[in-house]
């Protein structure tokens, strides 16, 4: 009697804090959770899954531009040699062009002002590997070029200008510097097929703004 | 007084010339106003072409306020659309020729970045409609095949068809494609030149489906060949599965 009574007893008293143990166990994952359920519920589940990799990505872009390597030598035209030069990045609001660029050995007043050719996977214009990923992200910096300058040019259709176009092998950045004398864009470069919203609206394009207004 | 007849020969020569010189030049005055009538100088044959430009790649426009291209087929698509249309134009019309011509290396740039054969695709589009299609990769082919594609003499061009990038002095077959916001292969107004005057019929139907060509470049192709261009004035959508429509505010002029 004694024995059924307290095997009873002790059972009542297991149950009880199992009871209990499952109670809390319940109640502890819940104080936690909460925060973290509605959200997921809420987020889509590519977002969720794409922004821990953005932040990775983020983390992983540069400050500075890194130096870029084309995964093969270049093979220029015959006549047109790989040649080491320097870049000015020099952002133009008005049209596409990358900058000045000009033989390591000549004055900058010699430079011409280029297209930077890009290869998806390979060498690309290097504001792209920066962290904002902003044309305007290294204007003014300087970089040390190897490449040539292509024997054609390219047209550019916000300002009806066909531009230089160099083809680089290697880009190093060798840091800020000062902007060069002139002005972004080629020498003719306010000479364009005048648009009909500007206010220098003519009807021959051979006919040039006025200096005042270029 | 009775006037006697001039012995001068000269002026004999003159009074007798001046007898049938009349009726000749009348003739003549009246042969050469009906020469267009002559089936002689309608060509009983003539072709229609339709040029599709490129797409951009996604990787020089991804990410920007007005990106371009996201489909890469809205060239194809319309140019589809107008093969359609032309088509059903030439049945019972023995002399006419439908010519297809697509910018090439853009779609094979294209393909490369979305990992699809599109050429393959364009190729199947083009044996869909039976109707010959040429690949052209540089402006120099485009313009040889529009000068010298037949003898046009024989088989000059009687409608031109241009579906792609454009602006208001230059036809675009690439845009974004080898260089961010630029153009490699290009038809500018200023090289309209290099293309014969005589390719085209006098009452050729040509057209741009490009944005903005109405502003500037019908002007100098109308002066170079003396045949209009339609052209937007403003820009075009190709956001359909057909022809492209004008964007809000625009206008067809030629």
């Amino acid at each position: 009697m004694i024995l059924a009574r307290c095997s009873l007893w002790l059972g009542g008293l297991l149950l009880s804090l199992l009871f209990l143990c499952s109670a809390r166990g319940e109640e502890l994952p819940s104080r936690a959770a909460p925060p973290l359920a509605p959200d997921l519920h809420l987020t889509n589940p590519n977002d969720a899954a794409a922004a821990p990799a953005t932040e990775a990505v983020s983390s992983a872009q540069p400050v500075l531009p890194p130096p870029q390597q084309a995964p093969e030598p270049l093979t220029p035209p015959p006549g047109i040699q790989v040649e080491e030069f320097v870049g000015h990045r020099s952002y133009d609001k008005d049209g596409s062009g990358w900058g000045w660029v000009k033989r390591s050995n000549e004055p900058w007043s010699a430079a011409r002002w280029v297209v930077f050719e890009e290869t998806p996977g390979g060498v690309v214009a290097p504001w792209r590997l920066l962290l904002n990923k902003k044309r305007t992200s290294d204007n003014d910096f300087e970089y040390r070029l190897r490449g040539y300058v292509a024997p054609f040019t390219v047209y550019d259709p916000h300002t009806d200008e066909f531009l230089a176009v160099f083809v680089p092998e290697r880009v190093e950045l060798i840091g800020p510097a000062a902007a060069p004398p002139e002005h972004p864009g080629p020498p003719f470069h306010r000479v364009r097929v005048p648009d009909s919203t500007s206010p220098v609206f003519v009807r021959n394009p051979n006919i040039q703004a006025p200096a005042a207004l270029r | 007084m009775v006037e006697l007849p001039s012995t001068d020969p000269f002026c004999s020569f003159r009074s007798r010339w001046r007898g049938w010189l009349g009726p000749t030049l009348l003739s003549a005055l009246l042969l050469l106003s009906g020469t267009p009538r002559l089936p002689a100088e309608e060509p009983t044959q003539q072709e229609w072409i339709v040029i599709s430009g490129g797409p951009a790649l996604r990787f020089f426009e991804h990410g920007k306020a007005d990106s371009h291209d996201k489909y890469w087929g809205n060239f194809i698509r319309a140019a589809v659309a107008r093969l359609d249309q032309l088509k059903l134009q030439a049945e019972g019309k023995p002399g006419i020729t439908i010519t297809w011509l697509v910018y090439r290396p853009a779609y094979a740039s294209r393909s490369r970045e979305e990992k699809l054969d599109i050429l393959s695709v364009i190729v199947e589009q083009a044996n869909a409609l039976k109707l010959p299609l040429y690949w052209f990769d540089t402006t120099g082919q485009l313009i040889n095949y529009l000068n010298a594609g037949h003898d046009r003499k024989v088989i000059p061009i009687g409608a031109l068809d241009y579906f792609g990038h454009s602006n208001r002095a230059c036809l675009m077959f690439d845009y974004s494609t080898y260089f961010d916001n630029m153009s490699k292969g290009y038809l500018h107004e200023k090289d309209l030149r290099r293309i014969e005057r005589k390719a085209f019929l006098r009452r050729a139907v040509v057209k741009s489906w490009g944005c903005h060509t109405g502003e500037d470049f019908s002007l100098w192709w109308k002066r170079r060949f003396g045949v209009p261009m339609v052209g937007a004035v403003g820009r075009t959508d190709y956001a359909t599965a057909s022809l492209p429509y004008l964007s809000k505010g625009a206008k067809w002029t030629q």
